[in-house]
């Protein structure tokens, strides 16, 4: 659904919620206002069951309504934060439809970034924000990747905001220092310019008071993504072939969980649950850390290849 | 009231006389008019999308010569049918 649907929808729904309670506390003296009332419930039922009957959008839709400092009433908003906040939400779509699609470099340009194109096509009021949508010549029956990416983008930006530590931390252990970096940027735009936000993408909002701009700012600079890769001395204790996750026995300590290199198969990872499980290997793999204030907070690995120790010139392909 | 009911629905109003009708009664219970016109006021000052002033007008039913001055304005009766945007 698209943003400003979602909005029309729950505009019709708090209506019909008004007239309905106005119907309740009604009196018998009041027969013609009671006609009214009921008029206009049927009027506003009509409406939602029309709503509910419009087929799902497939494009990508995001409302940004802006509140606080830069935000007079619903006249308008400071041009400078107004616009620096629409192109640092643009830069965070880009870089996750990057990641999802070609991925995204260490640095440089920014792959694909002309298919994370959003356009703002409306302003919306209540407050004061923008309506961004993605502008397709044809529709689709599929959502598309922009769709995906924009309500990724909203819903990192809830998770850097929301007080909840370990969900937090299994999230941002998936996107890496980049995306980190602008979501960095947007918090403290808006901290600097003393804005709030509610943002609508999809069938979802998303509330950001002062509180929640300041967590999102702390986070965002307190926290750090390392990258680097590792060889370790152990045994497979076994893998998920289709969910692509490993369980490894470190020689000498714990086990290790994680992901597999989707590079391998299913049926790969069928022949070393049969061949390797249990035997002296070698393991490669990519580590992911999450640093806050420079302290380890998660590490996250995802097995690369892995070769068994008596058969080291050839390793298991 | 009950001989002339086709002037309370709403629909047929709209058809016949280019008018959303929404009736508040006058000599209702104090608190139930203070209600409604609060309802109302939310859905009529302003158009939603644009915050573009909507507002209401007050015009007396009694005065024969209001009705007069009003059709002039207004010009020839319109065809029925035709659908008004709320």
């Amino acid at each position: 659904m698209s943003a400003i649907r979602k909005l029309e929808r729950d505009y019709a729904k708090a209506d019909r919620a008004a007239v309905v309670g106005l119907l309740d506390r009604i009196t018998e003296a009041d027969a013609l206002t009671r006609l009214g009332l009921e008029s206009r419930l049927a009027e506003l039922n009509t409406q939602i069951a029309a709503q509910d009957l419009e087929p799902e959008t497939t494009y990508a839709s995001a409302a940004l309504f802006f509140g606080g400092r830069p935000v007079i009433g619903s006249q308008g908003v400071e041009a400078e934060f107004g616009t620096g906040a629409v192109a640092t939400f643009q830069d965070l779509v880009s870089k996750i439809l990057a990641k999802n699609t070609s991925g995204l470099g260490v640095k440089g340009p920014v792959a694909n970034k002309s298919a994370a194109t959003m356009h703002i096509t409306n302003i919306v009021r209540g407050s004061f924000g923008f309506l961004l949508e993605e502008v397709r010549d044809q529709a689709q029956l599929v959502d598309t990747n922009l769709k995906e990416a924009v309500e990724e983008a909203s819903e990192l930006l809830d998770i850097f905001s929301e007080a909840d530590e370990e969900r937090f931390q299994a999230t941002v252990a998936e996107v890496d220092q980049r995306i980190l970096v602008t979501a960095r940027d947007f918090f403290e735009l808006m901290r600097q310019h003393g804005a709030t936000l509610r943002m609508v993408a999809g069938e979802s909002e998303f509330q950001f008071g002062a509180e929640a701009v300041a967590r999102g700012v702390e986070r965002a600079s307190g926290t750090s993504i390392e990258e680097d890769e590792k060889s370790l001395e152990g045994q497979l204790a076994g893998v998920l072939p289709s969910a692509h996750q490993f369980e490894f026995r470190v020689a000498g300590g714990e086990t290790l969980k994680g992901k597999v290199d989707l590079a391998w198969t299913a049926a790969d990872l069928e022949r070393w649950n049969r061949e390797l499980v249990g035997v002296d290997a070698t393991m490669n793999a990519a580590v992911k850390r999450v640093l806050r204030h420079g302290q380890i907070a998660r590490e996250n690995y995802v097995l690369k290849d892995i070769t068994p120790k008596n058969d080291s010139a050839n390793p298991a392909q | 009231m009950a001989e002339n009911l086709p002037l309370f629905d709403r629909g047929q109003v709209k058809q016949n006389f280019r008018l959303d009708a929404l009736f508040v009664d006058l000599h209702g219970h104090p608190e139930t008019i203070v209600e409604v016109a609060r309802y109302y006021m939310g859905l009529f000052s302003h158009r939603r999308g644009d915050d573009l002033w909507k507002g209401m007008l007050k015009v007396r039913l009694e005065n024969a010569a209001d009705d007069t001055d009003a059709l002039a304005i207004l010009g020839p009766a319109p065809a029925v049918g035709g659908g008004v945007a709320p």
